[in-house]
């Protein structure tokens, strides 16, 4: 087998001509993604900033979960301790941004470290479990000293956080769709090349091999402890750090941006649709739910084009605008994904431009069809074992 | 918040309101081995259930009857239609309860509106004991223990009872010695909604009644039944306690503002030192 | 422990100690309970460089529990392992490994994600965090090679569920060789094997030991250990009942006695 051994240097590895299709798309796409503000109206503009805030948390969530199967379902503690401490040390502190969100990544990568040891010794939806609970009892925390944290409200209601100047002072009081965007997209980009150079190297393998089964990889000589909280500490401190970055630029500090249920449970979601362990399948995931989402929660009504009609977003029977149960629609997608698109958008995409081009059927090396969704199978494996399965 | 006396009513309440609902939680999950996430819904339509038939009838004695009767025909209803199928599949049962929770959630939210409904106390006054204990907890206590006592003793003492208890370790045993194990379920079933229908009707006293009040007590239930062993009637009662007292300790004496904390705090110990709980399978040998 | 000596051949003494030093790996008054249960004990060996090891038990007789011990998956109650006459008792898989010392499973643990030749480069991979050994090629070579050693020459792009019960075997060797290995200890290799499967397999253990591994063969099937094996441990119920080569082995009589009329 000619060239089976021939080692590429870097230069033919990261070659943009020499690269596959789908990652020469994924680079067109983030070239298209720098020319946004030119094109978009401004509204359009920040809706996408935040959707690669919010992109960079899905990375960070498939970064763990989606690779080693340690399935969280509080991520959002990580982007809530990454971010307040940042915001809380510059309201209170006077500390400047550019310095406070670093610092608020650290501390967010000491809970990654909290939240990784649990995951050494519990068993897979216990720890889960615990990783559902750690934010909301954060929550309740900052509820008690609402003089420092703004309880339920955010760090608004004590006082202005400062805002980051991203590329320069920002004009008006108000956000700047330009700095704001291009901040979240130098953010979104770092935090995927990070993501996407681990999990292409070796981590990434033995991560997925922890998933797979983590006594036989013990059995060659890995450490599997230390690779989790790896994944974990690394995870927690983009996240924090991008949580941080949010709250000073086009967004805020209050528990129901930075720590709710509900932003975990999204994070997820986006994740699952997008391709669980692929970390481009949550990019894009990340991305697309977002704007979605916008466009839900700002749709009342559709209008059929040609014909002047406008439909209500309405479910039937029950009366209740479309708006108000996106999450349980999507929550509903996404389960049927689990169980008939198990692998994803962007893999099966990536699978199906595969198997066109080459229809002699040549293996994927990495099992491409069932990344990420064996984690999802396994710990579906040990809930129901947990939950009784086996007992008759 | 009073203190003393006050402090161990709302305890010695609170903790037996919450030992109904976890012991239903524990029960449809010894038995049958599922998790029944739409317990909580069950609870609010007991509480408005009730509300119903005392705005209908003016009874206060049918209200408390449907209480009871609706949410466990509901309850029945559910297993028959829908659970009874995928039984074998715990996996799709909770997302199923769930999907059920969410529509009974917002059928309540059209039917009835979302506003809080304060509930009239089943009866007023006070008890001329200790300093006046208001009369109307004191019978939420007295009737929420004789029913734990009462589903202790049919569990334990009775025929049908250990049906249950023989159902849950293993139905194909069962069958061997002439138990119907689709009996037993439905049974369980329609015995957790009755449970959750009074603990809602309860609850609704105790503060409001709203759609969505059974989220709450739906986590804290499930808070309570890994605390005290998935299974155990007896770990949910010392489970529900321990979390009643440590939640009105915290609220009590810190502040207000920790309410539902220690709950949590008490989960991620536990999970972490011993997740099979406190008591493992009281219903199921492992 | 209350076997009394012997005094036949092959004869049990009561008083075993072995000084750390005795062997590659000695094991000292290994003891392991479950709740009431005692899997293994207070047994003591000796694992001699280069020497080819069985180690003999009906089912049940706390084999894979000793090895599982020894090999970090879970620490012993009570006794004491070295390795290299130091001290390794309680030490964790991937340290063992680290050490020198590697195993295969008696129910095989592929990593069902991924292709055979994915499988044995992922044994290759460093325990270091930031490495990238595999980006660019370089341990493809080596996974290719160890593949072909074990006999996977052609299944290199084969996922584990299409392979053979001998071919699972053959992956669990070349991902505990991936790890050079200077002691190899193999969970009941002959189960399930066909005979001329069982003689390419043992030629290969032969091949390894020639290149200067130790190996500890595990099994409960004598048949196609005692050709392979210079010594024998024989152990029943957790306790060591008889130790020799392999003829001193088949004539004892509480081996005899131990299989009950099985194949010996």
């Amino acid at each position: 087998m000619a060239g089976e051994t021939e080692r590429l240097s870097w230069g033919e590895l990261l070659n943009p001509l020499t690269m596959g299709p789908i990652q020469q798309l994924g680079l067109l796409g983030v070239a298209g993604l720098f020319v946004v503000p030119v094109v978009a109206p401004p509204i359009r503009t920040i809706q996408l900033a935040g959707a690669l805030f919010f992109a960079t948390w899905v990375m960070s969530w498939d970064f763990v979960s989606g690779y080693t199967g340690e399935i969280s379902f509080g991520h959002a503690l990580f982007f809530g301790v990454g971010g307040y401490p940042s915001g809380m040390l510059n309201l209170h502190l006077g500390v400047d941004p550019w310095i406070a969100a670093p610092l608020g990544a650290l501390t967010a990568a000491i809970a990654g470290l909290l939240i990784g040891f649990p995951s050494l010794r519990v068993k897979g939806p216990y720890f889960s479990l615990i990783t559902l609970v750690a934010p909301l009892i954060v929550i309740s925390v900052f509820r008690f000293s609402p003089d420092l944290t703004g309880g339920e409200l955010g760090l608004v209601s004590v006082g202005r956080v400062e805002k980051l100047s991203a590329i320069g002072p920002i004009p008006s009081p108000g956000i700047d769709p330009f700095a704001g965007y291009y901040l979240a997209l130098a953010i979104f980009l770092l935090s995927a090349v990070v993501f996407i150079a681990i999990t292409r190297a070796d981590a990434g393998v033995v991560f997925t091999a922890i998933r797979a089964d983590e006594v036989a990889l013990a059995a060659t000589g890995k450490n599997p402890a230390k690779f989790k909280l790896f994944a974990f500490v690394v995870s927690a401190l983009v996240g924090g750090f991008a949580g941080a970055m949010y709250g000073h630029s086009i967004g805020g500090f209050s528990p129901s941006e930075l720590l709710a249920l509900v932003v975990s449970i999204e994070v997820i979601i986006a994740a699952i649709l997008g391709g669980m362990g692929t970390i481009t399948g949550a990019a894009v995931g990340g991305i697309v739910f977002h704007m979605l989402r916008v466009a839900l929660r700002n749709a009342d009504t559709v209008s059929i084009p040609f014909t002047g009609i406008e439909v209500e977003l309405v479910i039937p029977l029950l009366g209740v605008p479309l708006g108000e149960i996106y999450l349980l629609l999507f929550g509903l997608v996404t389960l049927g994904f689990l169980f008939f698109l198990p692998e994803g958008i962007v893999p099966r995409a990536g699978a199906e431009w595969r198997r066109r081009r080459s229809p002699e059927g040549e293996a994927v090396p990495d099992g491409g069809e069932t990344a990420g969704v064996l984690a999802v199978h396994a710990w579906l494996d040990e809930l129901r074992d947990l939950l009784g399965g086996d007992r008759r | 918040m009073p203190t003393g006396v006050g402090f161990a009513s709302y305890v010695l309440v609170l903790g037996a309101l919450y030992s109904l609902i976890a012991i239903g939680f524990t029960l449809i999950f010894g038995v049958g081995g599922v998790l029944n996430l739409a317990h909580g819904a069950l609870l609010a339509v007991g509480a408005y259930a009730a509300v119903a038939t005392v705005s209908l009838t003016d009874s206060i004695v049918l209200g408390a009857f449907a209480a009871l009767v609706v949410p466990a025909v509901a309850s029945l209803g559910l297993y028959v239609g829908m659970i009874r199928s995928v039984r074998d599949n715990p996996i799709t049962v909770l997302i199923l309860t769930l999907v059920v929770a969410i529509v009974t959630e917002q059928v309540l939210l059209q039917v009835f509106g979302g506003q809080e409904l304060v509930v009239r106390n089943l009866v007023s006054g006070e008890f001329d004991v200790l300093g006046g204990i208001s009369r109307h907890l004191g019978v939420m206590f007295v009737v929420s223990w004789l029913l734990i006592g009462a589903l202790f003793y049919f569990v334990n003492e009775t025929r049908t009872g250990r049906a249950i208890l023989a159902t849950s370790m293993s139905d194909r045993g069962a069958a061997l010695v002439g138990i119907d194990a689709e009996r037993v379920y439905a049974l369980t079933w329609l015995l957790a909604g009755g449970l959750a229908g009074i603990a809602g009707l309860f609850l609704a006293e105790f503060s409001v009644a709203h759609p969505f009040m059974g989220r709450s007590p739906l986590i804290l239930a499930f808070a309570i039944v890994v605390v005290g062993g998935l299974g155990s009637i007896r770990g949910s009662v010392v489970g529900a306690y321990l979390i009643s007292f440590l939640d009105q300790a915290m609220v009590s004496f810190v502040s207000e503002r920790l309410a539902g904390v220690s709950a949590l705090v008490v989960l991620v110990v536990v999970l972490l030192v011993k997740p099979e709980g406190l008591f493992g399978r009281e219903l199921v040998e492992e | 422990m209350s076997s009394e000596a012997r005094t036949d051949a092959g004869s049990v003494e009561t008083d075993r100690s072995f000084d750390p030093d005795d062997g590659l790996l000695v094991a000292e008054d290994l003891t392991k309970r479950f709740g009431g249960l005692t899997a293994v004990d207070d047994l003591s060996f000796a694992v001699r460089e280069r020497e080819i090891l069985g180690f003999i038990g009906p089912n049940g007789a706390g084999k894979s529990t000793t090895f599982n011990c020894i090999t970090g998956r879970y620490p012993p109650t009570a006794g004491e392992v070295y390795y290299r006459g130091e001290r390794v008792t309680g030490a964790p898989a991937y340290e063992m490994v680290t050490r020198g010392l590697a195993r295969t499973f008696q129910a095989f643990r592929p990593f069902e994600d991924r292709t055979v030749l994915e499988n044995v480069r992922t044994a290759l991979v460093p325990n270091e965090l930031f490495s990238t050994s595999g980006l660019r090629g370089e341990t493809r070579a080596e996974a290719i090679e160890l593949c072909d050693r074990v006999g996977l020459g052609d299944a290199l792009r084969r996922m584990p569920d299409e392979l053979s019960h001998a071919g699972m075997l053959r992956l669990e060797l070349g991902r505990a060789m991936a790890t050079e290995p200077e002691l190899l200890l193999v969970d009941e290799p002959f189960a399930g094997l066909a005979g001329s499967e069982i003689e390419q397999v043992s030629a290969l253990f032969e091949e390894l030991r020639e290149a200067g591994t130790t190996l500890i063969v595990v099994d409960h099937n004598m048949r196609g250990l005692l050709r392979l094996i210079d010594r024998a441990i024989v152990i029943s119920f957790g306790e060591l009942i008889a130790e020799g080569t392999p003829e001193e082995i088949k004539s004892d009589p509480a081996v005899q006695e131990a299989y009950l009329g099985g194949e010996v």
